[in-house]
């Protein structure tokens, strides 16, 4: 058969992303925990595997934790940086359309650590990041206690990112735009009344508009498997012990 | 950034440092001020990084407290530790914002901080009365946006 099938040529591109998908990169073993390097004791690795799965359940952030020996091992030129990124992206990590992921990513035996950040996050949070890792974890691993460390530094992050924040407005902006509509709607009445259809119409428009920013200025006041998908520019923060 | 600086002059931080330290007499909780001048395009991320930054999850029965200012935004927000979120009811901080407000809304923002901690203060001493050997655990001076 000289020509093959469109069918087959996609089966086979398939097939090929299939098996070379994580090239460089360890392939997932667990959705929340991957400790490549045995670096977690058995008991604190289920309790961050529940950790994280519950706050997955509360908020739909998808959290990875993975302990690797040395980036070494998977990519001889790779800092822990540019891994932690390809890593990020090759396992998809967070929700696609939010890419609300994170990733704590610790190289053992290059005593470096990293928390990656799905591109959704704003760049404050790397900031907040580099804090997570200095205060919760770096002094845990100091003492060679990992499995604190990353039970900590998980803790840190989860409270991080979904502490509740609820603004109030302390400008008069809603009741002056409140009163502005009622003026507008009152005047462009009296013109219609007056023969000024014209007129009249703008200022319902105005009216209009005006509701529509009132309406936005409200509004500012308010089991899955495998991975989401989710992709990486490189935010985050790192630090070594 | 026009009027971070003039939004609280400097005789009002000295009052406000002081509620604080009063505050922090009736209630093991540790209350900070944090003013910064604009929001950004995600104003919680913000508010969210200032509790981290400034180190409010280092107490002890995770009880810090910040009124957290945007000044150009004209947003204020309180934000506690998750010791007191876990412990207190549903619009805990309703009336304390509403104190706030009050005295925002009339301009007099140096009233409304101090009176707003004060009551904060009263409200927390139920959950988290002041100890006898009480340490003050984070710095009680107001945080401005340009010193982190």
């Amino acid at each position: 058969m000289r020509r093959k099938s469109p069918f087959f040529s996609v089966a086979l591109v398939l097939a090929c992303f299939v098996t070379a998908g994580f090239a460089g990169y360890p392939a997932p073993v667990d959705d929340y925990v991957n400790d490549y390097a045995s670096m977690l004791n058995e008991a604190d690795r289920n309790t961050i595997r529940e950790m994280l799965s519950g706050f997955e359940k509360k908020t739909g952030v998808e959290m990875a934790v993975v302990a690797i020996s040395s980036v070494k091992d998977y990519q001889a030129d790779a800092d822990i940086e540019k891994f932690s990124t390809g890593l990020f992206n090759a396992w998809g990590i967070g929700h696609k359309e939010k890419n609300n992921g994170v990733l704590m990513l610790v190289a053992v035996n290059d005593r470096k650590l990293r928390i990656e950040l799905g591109a959704g996050y704003d760049d404050v949070y790397n900031a907040v990041m580099a804090k997570v890792i200095e205060r919760d974890i770096i002094p845990h691993f100091k003492r060679g206690d990992m499995s604190r460390g990353v039970y900590e530094g998980t803790r840190g992050v989860i409270s991080s990112i979904t502490r509740e924040v609820s603004f109030f407005e302390f400008y008069w902006l809603h009741i002056i735009v409140s009163v502005l509509i009622v003026v507008c709607v009152l005047a462009g009445l009296n013109m219609i009344k007056n023969g000024k259809k014209g007129w009249g119409f703008v200022f319902f428009a105005a009216a209009g508009l005006l509701l529509i920013f009132l309406l936005k200025l409200l509004a500012s006041g308010k089991s899955r498997r495998g991975f989401g998908g989710g992709g990486s520019f490189g935010g985050g923060a790192s630090g070594r012990w | 950034m026009a009027g971070i600086r003039e939004f609280l002059k400097a005789e009002d931080i000295g009052t406000v440092v002081s509620a604080i330290v009063d505050a922090e007499k009736r209630t093991s909780g540790e209350i900070r001020v944090r003013i910064e001048s604009k929001a950004g395009k995600d104003p919680e991320a913000k508010a969210r990084a200032a509790f981290e930054i400034l180190g409010m999850r280092r107490t002890e029965l995770k009880n810090g407290v910040l009124f957290y200012l945007s000044v150009n935004d004209r947003k204020f927000a309180i934000i506690g530790d998750d010791g007191i979120n876990a412990r207190v009811p549903e619009g805990f901080w309703n009336n304390v914002k509403d104190a706030v407000l009050e005295q925002f809304r009339k301009g007099h923002f140096a009233i409304g901080l101090t009176g707003g901690i004060s009551l904060a203060a009263e409200k927390l001493s139920e959950f988290f009365p002041a100890e006898r050997e009480d340490i003050n655990e984070l710095p009680d001076a107001v945080s401005f946006e340009e010193e982190k």
